[in-house]
């Protein structure tokens, strides 16, 4: 299996502090690999890597076997879905222009738009939301719209980050379970942010635990469960322990 | 629809651009803001318009001396009513006779002095008729024997070496017991008999009013300001039925006749416009070619061309303010630069703008709207460089995240999120442009700012509000417009967000 996004001793840092350092991860194609890790850990850094939104002080990121150039950062972004940390919804546009905005860069056909936009937005449970617009949402649906916009193109890769933070465990455990269906129905390949361990342990195929910028361990969930590396994990699991007993 | 905005756009720009180049091929006759200049440009259009074929633009408040010469030069006006005492100190600086001022302006400037209409408005010395009488005065030497008469003169008059000092010394007065006193109060104070001297311009229609009578000046001591016509050389060449226009008003207009002529635009508030044709009427038995305009045409007149100057301003404003104000938002550098240019403009008195047009633009409306559109920039600009920097960075990482390109970013994210901004400046750069174009009427370009300078210069209220209240009524309306139109073009989610 080859790798769909590769990082080569990637370290960026901003000024003094280094937020990811010597970073070396490989993404397996159709892979959900969860990047775990307390705030500031250097996650979304991560993810913004992969779309040029940084660009490394050293190392290299190489996506679908291509190391990512100065050129045509465009087109490299029209191929990856980006799910923004806090939704990241236009206020100005309808749910169905926020979905289809890609299309409209694309050149899509009014109507062609029109039909793959319902289509995303019925596939994240959202089929009668087009008309609305952000400000009109709730804050789990706007999540799921950022979703169905970064599907409208059908990208091979997606980057998630965060995209059930700030929910109620109840709506996020909805979510999480829904993502899941949507994940057995789309193959793709997944980098998803979050620093949740339950949500990482549920839904990741492999978990990658960052600290400090540094990736301290990469593993399965049942790997990872059987014998923590971090603090961070370790505290965590210890708790849930006592709570089952 | 939203095809044809651009062309709508682009077809109204290139139709103010024609408007304001179709030169008429008229003679434009200006004049300053005061009444005895009015009247005169008055007689001059009229006895044109009687005998000649050519056709007469009027723009009768051009705000002083330098300016209106100034367009005289740049060929934006014809022919002005000027006083050699003026041509000889602000405009040549020296002391020469008829002749003299006659070959140096043919020689520096190339334009045509006419011969003297007959009159000299110069200071001269008032007092009431009836003190005159009593102690025996007439002329300004008799003073010389009356030390303990009290003097009221205008400040300027009291400092002035050819003011009071000059005269002092000229006449051998010693030094007259004199307070300061502005003009209308000084005439109050001399009818009262608070005072029993003043001075004045010796063609004031108030002196008729109040029935004083004016000292002769024995010595010769006042400079002439004998009024006449300045024509531009190639005017002349290109309508050569002027000259014959000029002879017959040389020597018309004698003292008693101009003081009259003020007189009755000051006092009995007939309009410059009759009193002319009535001067003409008598004197040279002219009838008058073109029946006057009723007010309220005129007014209608004056308020579309109010409109017009506010709305291609504001057009123009809107078209340079947001790209420069999208640049001063792409780079700090340049950003720094464009607002401080920007600002400045806005810091610059409006009369001086105006004024620094002329010899950029001449006069009329042209000179008019570039400065209307400066000093309209700086609300454009300056709210849409905040309208675009107040927009959150994750919006803008999720426009540059999901593969906008940066132009696609700017026209589909950032300036529909700026645009509630750029509206509430376009909304204040529209009244600023409806407020400052009143002060337009000093470069020509007309508008309702030519009632309120008339009501100004004639001190008469009534036309000064026939002037101001439209205006302000326009400043409203276009407040209220410009807000209406921006509730129908800001993005409706705008509003829920
Ligand atoms: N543009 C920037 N300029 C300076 N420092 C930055 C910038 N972006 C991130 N950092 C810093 O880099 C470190 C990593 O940030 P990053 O956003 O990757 O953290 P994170 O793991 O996503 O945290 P969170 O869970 O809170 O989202 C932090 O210390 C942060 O303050
Ligand atoms: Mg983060």
């Amino acid at each position: 299996m080859s790798a769909a996004i590769r990082f080569e001793g990637v370290t960026k840092r901003f000024g003094a502090l280094a937020a990811l350092q010597d970073v070396t991860l490989d993404v397996e194609d159709g892979e959900l690999l969860v990047v775990i890790g307390r705030s500031g850990s250097g996650k979304t850094t991560l993810l913004r890597c992969v779309n040029a939104l940084e660009i490394p002080d050293a190392g290299r990121v190489v996506v679908e076997g291509q190391p990512i150039s100065g050129s045509d950062l465009i087109a490299l972004r029209r191929r990856i879905g980006y799910v923004i940390q806090s939704g990241g919804l236009f206020a100005h546009m309808t749910v169905e222009q926020n979905v289809g905005i890609l299309g409209r860069a694309a050149g899509d056909a009014p109507a062609r738009r029109a039909a793959r936009a319902a289509e995303v937005l019925a596939t994240v449970g959202l089929a009668d939301f087009g008309p609305r617009y952000p400000g009109e949402l709730s804050g789990g649906q706007r999540q799921r719209v950022g979703i169905a916009r970064a599907l409208y193109a059908d990208p091979q890769i997606m980057l998630l980050d965060e995209p059930f933070a700030a929910l109620d465990p109840v709506t996020r455990m909805e979510l999480q379970d829904e993502f899941k269906r949507l994940r057995r129905e789309l193959r793709k390949t997944m980098l998803f942010v979050t620093h949740d361990v339950e949500e990482a342990l549920y839904l990741g195929d492999r978990i990658a635990v960052f600290d400090g910028g540094s990736l301290l361990q990469l593993e399965t969930p049942a790997e990872l469960k059987q014998h923590p590396a971090t603090d961070y994990i370790a505290r965590f699991l210890r708790r849930r322990e006592q709570d089952m007993q | 629809m939203r095809r044809a905005l651009p062309a709508v756009l682009i077809a109204l720009v290139v139709l103010s651009f024609a408007r304001l180049h179709a030169a008429p091929p008229t003679i434009v006759i200006a004049s300053k803001q005061d009444t005895e200049g009015q009247i005169l440009a008055e007689v001059f259009a009229q006895l044109i318009e009687a005998r000649t074929p050519y056709a007469v633009e009027r723009k009768t408040n051009l705000g002083g001396t330098l300016l209106v010469f100034q367009a005289l030069r740049s060929g934006s006006v014809d022919a002005y009513p000027e006083y050699t005492g003026t041509i000889d100190a602000t405009i040549l600086h020296g002391t020469l006779s008829f002749d003299g001022i006659r070959a140096a302006m043919e020689q520096r400037y190339g334009i045509f002095v006419s011969d003297e209409l007959g009159f000299n408005n110069t200071y001269v010395l008032a007092m009431k008729a009836e003190t005159a009488r009593q102690l025996g005065i007439r002329r300004i030497s008799d003073l010389a024997a009356h030390p303990d008469l009290r003097w009221g003169v205008t400040p300027e008059f009291l400092r002035r070496s050819d003011g009071l000092p000059g005269l002092e010394r000229a006449y051998g007065l010693g030094t007259v017991d004199a307070v300061d006193l502005e003009k209308s109060l000084a005439y109050q104070a001399l009818a009262r008999g608070a005072i029993q001297v003043t001075d004045a311009y010796s063609t004031d229609g108030q002196l008729l009013r109040y029935g004083f009578v004016t000292l002769q000046d024995d010595r010769h001591f006042f400079p002439g300001y004998r009024a006449l016509y300045l024509v531009r050389d190639g005017t002349l060449r290109a309508a050569p039925d002027l000259r014959g226009v000029l002879h017959a008003l040389a020597g018309t207009i004698d003292d008693r006749t101009m003081t009259a002529m003020n007189a009755r635009v000051d006092i009995a508030r007939e309009s410059p416009d009759e009193v002319a044709a009535q001067f003409l009427a008598q004197r040279l038995h002219v009838t008058r070619a073109r029946a006057a305009d009723s007010t309220f045409s005129r007014l209608m007149r004056a308020l579309l061309r109010h409109i017009e100057l506010t709305f291609v301003a504001l057009l123009f404003a809107v078209l340079f303010g947001v790209p420069l104000g999208i640049l001063a938002a792409a780079h700090a550098g340049a950003g720094r630069a464009i607002m401080k240019v920007v600002g400045t403009l806005q810091t610059v008195p409006s009369i001086a703008l105006l004024a620094l047009m002329i010899p950029l633009f001449g006069i009329g409306v042209l000179p008019a709207v570039v400065a209307l559109v400066l000093y309209g920039l700086l609300p454009i600009v300056a709210n849409t460089l905040a309208g675009l920097r107040q927009i959150p960075s994750e919006l803008l990482d999720a426009a540059e995240g999901i593969g906008l390109s940066p132009r696609q970013a700017l026209a589909w994210v950032r300036l529909p999120l700026a645009l509630p901004f750029i509206l509430a400046g376009v909304r204040t750069s529209a009244v600023i442009a409806v407020g400052t174009a009143t002060i337009a009427a000093l470069i020509g370009a007309g508008g309702l700012g030519d009632f309120i300078l008339t009501g100004l210069t004639l001190n008469d209220p009534a036309t000064l509000l026939l002037g101001a209240v439209p205006a302000a009524l326009l400043a409203i309306v276009v407040d209220e417009l410009v807000y209406r139109l921006g509730l129908l073009v800001r993005p409706r989610g705008l509003d829920r967000a």
